[in-house]
């Protein structure tokens, strides 16, 4: 059977692919959240093009596969809706206006769940092992198809507009890529809903296909894809609490920064830190800045702080630089502990390989 | 014609009246609301309840016009009432924080709206049942000659969106409450909340037992609800300022980190404020900060886990002005803004003087700063 062939592709695909990043999950440094809304995505399109192939196929008797065409329905629109709010919410995070078409595809999602049960809503035509569905619902059509455009529509007015948020240009070429592929999907299964056929059913299943495997596959060959959708980091310093640099690393240019000159403004300003807040009573959490992100983590026994500037402040970053700050403070403790005096900083040349295994998916040439 | 019908017209004339000028008040006073978007939602909300929806009303139980027109009206009657609801409750929501909307309560709500509508499409949703003969054009009718049958699927949909929103407001109600230093400042909140509560609870007996007896009562609350409402919002528009936000301190620092002026606000722990210890560390910051990254972006604002430090700086006289507050929004900015006009056009000789860092700096000089904080942030000491 065509349908069960078409289901078994797709899980081997999805399987092969959820088992490589589990296996490999210490490189896919993301956020949480992030990472399930991913999983709810590919989920979602695996019952709604399962749904879909069961109820398009002679497998069950008409009212049975009538009920699973519209679960199948409100899957798809749910899938598509989901993959384009996650896509505009990430690439416009600082926007106040990124969940207005979220909005939009809920209120539609709405209205086509409450017309989609009114009977007599579809004629069924049986041509060989394939079921056709006719709309006889019109609202219930227009609705859908206007939800489809408006997913069209915002996607690419986002991609447009967010394209220079992106942290690499070629993150944003897949995208581009991705995008028309989608686009490509849900116009062929528009127009599958228009004109139900045979024809159009193998085309949509075929490019269902190939936007899936070309999904995981990017996935697979970008671990850092998700960490760096849109973040950058700029600078990472470490300094001693006497203001002298132990350590810098320019994120742009991917150099180390030989300067271990004393900074007269660093040396004011650890100081005035240092000095201040372990008297404090309401600690610090967040230094918020209008164009950049700051992390800033200091370690009062061995007197030393890291500063991180990038462009987003988020958890993937602090939870980074705390892992990191705990290894540097265990591999550098001897140092770290007797550094008077003449300082000799040459010592911590070896920080690179600390920030390459905490850091590697944020240099600009990684992806 | 019956005396509920012309009562019901008089309401509708009353409450068209009230909504207008309270419109056209909002407009003329836009300013005295905070942030833009809440004069336009105040505007919004009036126009939808006493123009459009008690329009719909009126023509769907008052004026008999065809069955078919008659129910299309109820429907959009309906459909404008959600609206109403849904403004309410994002204008509940900037009590909370200004401008910010929690998006899962309201996905909710939309989601739910849009379900409504979806249901409103069906021929069935919601039935009309007239003694009403004949073909008339349009005439006035005793309303009771009038019914709506709501369907079971209706039925729930909408007492669920209007339970739900309820549920939202008592919740905002609470939260503000509790963290409103002054209480009596949220009586006008709890007494909205309640006159909403009402109206609501006697539609839900409407749709419930069918009995034109609640629909009545029900337009005539809601109309006195949104008077009430009108009447605050002309007479206390400086609520959306006070509920809940707190201002815990005002500092006000020298470049060298000196502290020239510190105010602290009456039943605020003094553990928020420690004055002399925040220049210091943004002092620090921004040293440290202006080694690695262009001059003109500083910090902003500094976090802690109970409080918001707002920095507002003044790059000609080398001074900044640092307040501690529950929360950053655009009207403590606002108000930052001007008073720091204020005290820079009062002291500026004495900043010009302490330009100078090898000068002596007498911070008695600033004493008098407390009465331009009083006078701008009166509404939060």
């Amino acid at each position: 059977m065509l349908a069960f062939l078409n289901i078994t592709i797709l899980v081997s695909i999805l399987v092969f692919g959820f088992i490589y990043i589990l296996i490999h999950r210490n490189r896919y440094k993301t956020d949480l959240n992030f990472l399930l809304l991913i999983l709810m995505y590919f989920i979602s399109i695996l019952i709604s093009f399962t749904l879909f192939n069961l109820s398009t196929y002679t497998i069950f008797n008409t009212p049975v596969a009538l009920f699973i065409w519209k679960i199948s329905l409100i899957t798809n629109i749910s899938s598509i809706g989901l993959l384009s709010s996650i896509h505009i919410i990430e690439l416009h995070k600082e926007s106040k206006y990124k969940f207005i078409p979220v909005i939009i595809y809920v209120f539609f999602g709405g209205v086509i769940f409450s017309l989609i049960f009114i009977p007599q809503s579809f004629f069924i035509a049986v041509i060989g092992s394939d079921l056709n569905y006719h709309f006889l619902n019109m609202p219930l059509l227009i609705s859908i198809l206007i939800f489809n455009f408006s997913i069209i529509i915002t996607t690419w007015l986002s991609q447009a507009k967010g394209i220079k948020n992106f942290n690499d240009r070629r993150i944003g070429m897949f995208f581009n890529v991705f995008i028309m592929f989608y686009t490509l999907i849900i116009l062929i299964y528009s127009l599958y809903l228009l004109f139900p056929g045979y024809i159009l059913k193998i085309f949509y299943v075929l490019l269902f296909f190939v936007v899936v495997t070309y999904t995981l596959f990017v996935i697979i060959r970008n671990p850092g894809l998700f960490s760096v959708f849109t973040n950058s980091i700029y600078e990472f310093i470490i300094f001693h609490k006497s203001g002298i640099l132990l350590y810098s690393y320019n994120f742009q240019t991917e150099e180390e920064v030989d300067d271990s000159l004393l900074k007269g403004s660093i040396l004011i300003g650890i100081n005035h830190i240092l000095s201040n807040f372990s008297n404090m009573k309401n600690q610090l959490t967040h230094i918020r800045m209008e164009e950049r992100g700051i992390v800033f983590n200091f370690d009062n026994s061995l007197g030393y702080a890291i500063l991180l500037i990038a462009k987003h402040r988020n958890k993937i970053l602090e939870t980074a630089v705390e892992n990191f700050m705990e290894q540097f403070s265990k591999k550098n403790i001897a140092q770290l502990s007797n550094l008077s005096g003449l300082i000799d900083t040459s010592s911590f040349k070896d920080t690179k390989k600390l920030i390459s295994k905490f850091f590697s998916s944020y240099f600009v040439n990684n992806v | 014609m019956s005396v509920v019908s012309v009562s019901l017209l008089i309401g509708y004339l009353i409450i068209g009246i009230t909504c207008l000028f309270t419109v056209y008040y909002i407009i003329r006073n836009r300013k005295k609301y905070g942030i833009k978007l809440i004069p336009i939602l105040n505007a919004v909300f009036a126009v939808n309840v006493g123009l459009i929806s008690s329009t719909f009303y009126i023509f769907s139980v008052v004026f008999f016009i065809s069955p078919e027109v008659n129910t299309a009206l109820w429907k959009l009657s309906i459909i404008s009432g959600i609206g109403s609801l849904f403004i309410i409750s994002i204008l509940y929501s900037f009590f909370l924080q200004y401008g910010k909307i929690p998006i899962l309560p309201f996905l909710f709500f939309i989601l739910l709206g849009g379900l409504l509508i979806g249901i409103l499409f069906r021929t069935d949703s919601i039935l009309i049942e007239t003694e009403i003969s004949g073909t008339p054009l349009i005439f006035i009718s005793d309303p009771t000659s009038i019914n709506y049958i709501f369907s079971p699927l209706t039925s729930s949909v909408l007492i669920t969106f209007q339970v739900s929103t309820m549920v939202y407001f008592f919740y905002i109600a609470y939260i503000v409450y509790l963290k409103t230093k002054k209480k009596k400042e949220t009586l006008p909140l709890i007494i909205n909340m309640i006159l909403l509560f009402i109206p609501i609870f006697i539609y839900l007996m409407y749709i419930l037992t069918a009995q034109t007896l609640y629909r009545e009562l029900y337009i005539i609350l809601i109309w006195i609800s949104t008077f009430s409402l009108c009447v605050m919002l002309i007479k206390k528009p400086e609520m959306f300022y006070i509920l809940p936000n707190r201002i815990y301190a005002i500092n006000i620092y020298h470049k060298s980190g000196i502290l020239l002026y510190s105010y602290n606000v009456e039943g605020s722990s003094s553990i928020k404020n420690e004055p002399a210890i925040w220049g210091n560390i943004l002092i620090g910051l921004n040293h440290i900060l202006s080694e690695f990254i262009d001059k003109t972006d500083k910090i902003d604002v500094l976090q802690t886990r109970n409080s918001d430090i707002i920095v507002h700086y003044d790059e000609e006289l080398s001074y900044a002005i640092v307040i501690i507050t529950n929360r950053k929004n655009v009207i403590v900015e606002r108000l930052l803004n001007s008073f720091s006009e204020e005290f820079k056009n009062q002291y500026r000789d004495e900043l010009v003087q302490i330009l100078d860092l090898n000068r002596i700096i007498d911070v008695a000089e600033f004493n008098d700063a407390k009465t331009l904080i009083e006078r701008n942030f009166r509404l939060y000491l």
